[in-house]
Formats: C-alpha cells, sequence, structure tokens
C-alpha cells in the first residue's frame, strides 16, 4: 500500500515537473519573441544616432509576460519615429528613466553623443532638464564601435 | 573573486507561507546586495499555483536573486512584477525542495533560486 502511494506521488511528480520545465521553456521562448519583434518596432537608440522629438506615446504593450524595465523605455516621437530608449540613472538625480520620462517631454541627442537629453517645459515657460547616459540592452555604457 | 558572499547575486531573500500540493502563498522579504537599493530591505508577497509538492503546511524559502546585466543599475523594483516560478519539494514531516523563478525586463532575466523546506 505504501509503495504504491509512493509511485502515485513519484508518476505525479514526474509529470508535474515535466509540464512546469516545458512551460518555463514555452514562456522564455516566448519572451525571447516579443522583444525581437519589439526591437524590430522600436530600433534602439545607439551611439551613432541624432534624435529630437516630442513624446507622444510611451508603450508598453506586454505587461503580463515583460515587467516594466525602470531604465528602458518604447517610445513614440512626434515628429513620428519610434525609438527604444536604454539608459542608466539620471546624471543629476540618480532616477530611472521610468520616473522622469513622461508624455509631452522633449528628447533630443546629438549624433556621437552618449547623453540623452530630456526637457520639459510647463505653461510658465519654465523648463527641467533631465540628462541620462545611453546604454546598451544589458544596462552597460557604450563604446564607440 | 566575486563580488558578495552570494556569489555576485544582487538580492538575496527569505519568505516563509503556506503550501498546499503544488499551491503556495508567501510573504518575504529581499536585501538588496548590489546598486542603488544596496542595504536596503523590502517586502514582497507572492502566490504559486503550479508548483510540485507531495505536502501540506507552512514552508520557508531562502534564496538569492540574479539580473543579467549591468548590476549597478539593479534596483528593487526589478523583483516585483510578473515572473514563472518552477518549484518541487516533497517528504513526509520535515519537507525539503528547490524553486526557480524567472521574470523578464526587455532584454534582461531576473532569476531567483532558493531552498525551501517545511
Amino acid at each position: 500500500m505504501k509503495k504504491s502511494k509512493y509511485l502515485a506521488y513519484g508518476l505525479l511528480a514526474v509529470v508535474v515537473i515535466i509540464s512546469q520545465v516545458s512551460f518555463l521553456y514555452y514562456s522564455s521562448n516566448k519572451r525571447k519573441e516579443i522583444f525581437n519583434e519589439l526591437i524590430q518596432e522600436y530600433s534602439p537608440l545607439v551611439l551613432e544616432d541624432s534624435l529630437g522629438g516630442y513624446v507622444s506615446e510611451i508603450n508598453h504593450p506586454y505587461v503580463t509576460e515583460i515587467n516594466n524595465h525602470p531604465h528602458q523605455a518604447f517610445v513614440t516621437f512626434t515628429p513620428y519615429k519610434k525609438k527604444t530608449l536604454m539608459v542608466g540613472y539620471e546624471l543629476g538625480n540618480q532616477m530611472t528613466l521610468d520616473e522622469t520620462l513622461r508624455v509631452g517631454d522633449y528628447v533630443y541627442k546629438k549624433q556621437g553623443r552618449k547623453t540623452l537629453s530630456v526637457v520639459r517645459a510647463n505653461a510658465a515657460g519654465d523648463s527641467l532638464k533631465f540628462y541620462f547616459e545611453i546604454t546598451d540592452y544589458l544596462g552597460y555604457p557604450v563604446k564607440p564601435g | 573573486m566575486h563580488r558578495n558572499l552570494f556569489f555576485d547575486a544582487e538580492a538575496i531573500y527569505v519568505d516563509a507561507g503556506g503550501s498546499f500540493i503544488g499551491h503556495e502563498m508567501d510573504r518575504g522579504g529581499f536585501f538588496v546586495l548590489v546598486g542603488k537599493d544596496k542595504g536596503k530591505f523590502f517586502t514582497y508577497s507572492e502566490k504559486s499555483i503550479y508548483g510540485t509538492g507531495t505536502d501540506a503546511g507552512v514552508a520557508g524559502e531562502l534564496g538569492s536573486i540574479d539580473v543579467t546585466g549591468n548590476p549597478n543599475l539593479f534596483k528593487s523594483d526589478y523583483v516585483y512584477g510578473y515572473r514563472d516560478k518552477f518549484w518541487a519539494g516533497g517528504g513526509e514531516g520535515p519537507s525539503v525542495g528547490l524553486s526557480y523563478s524567472l521574470g523578464s525586463y526587455n532584454g534582461q532575466d531576473v532569476t531567483a533560486i532558493a531552498v525551501q523546506f517545511g
């Protein structure tokens, strides 16, 4: 009786472990596919790029599969351009991009420069400026190629 | 040479909760070892519904959290949010197990590996 109970537990464990490993594998591949698709749509901002535009949308399309990264953002700009921004902490106040970037902000970067600037102006004409250093997708500083 | 005693983990965590034949609910906290939140302790709660376990009762977990990518940018935010968790444990009376969970952050993975006891 005891032996058959252990056998049943063992079989159940094997079935569940196989299904869990399969699910993890599937889920991991799915996330990689999603990320690759997003990178195709929102090309990463790199050292060689120049950028100047107003943030019209900060997109986060797969909230279940991919958590919101504090140092990255998928952004649509006006004039129309889609970019993935990947940066370190804000150089002045050590804030994250997620805490800083808002729709309506003006974002610019000169070609060949590592610094990304975010400018927010209010109705009175005052402006706040935030500076970030761009990184690669793993968060490391970019180096000239 | 490792940055810390925990094989370069970005954080360590401990939690306790109830488990019931493959289901688990925990409350715990994690201690950050690198980055802006270094030295800070944060709490969290967790619900896991796809485990492998042969028992029911009170269980605890002790583990480490690793992130692919620049450790200096690690922030407590990385630990929260959706992740897939695989865990297995068993035994009559005292039981032990292992758990592995994976969360994704746009090209970076957050992995948590732990031993379970209960």
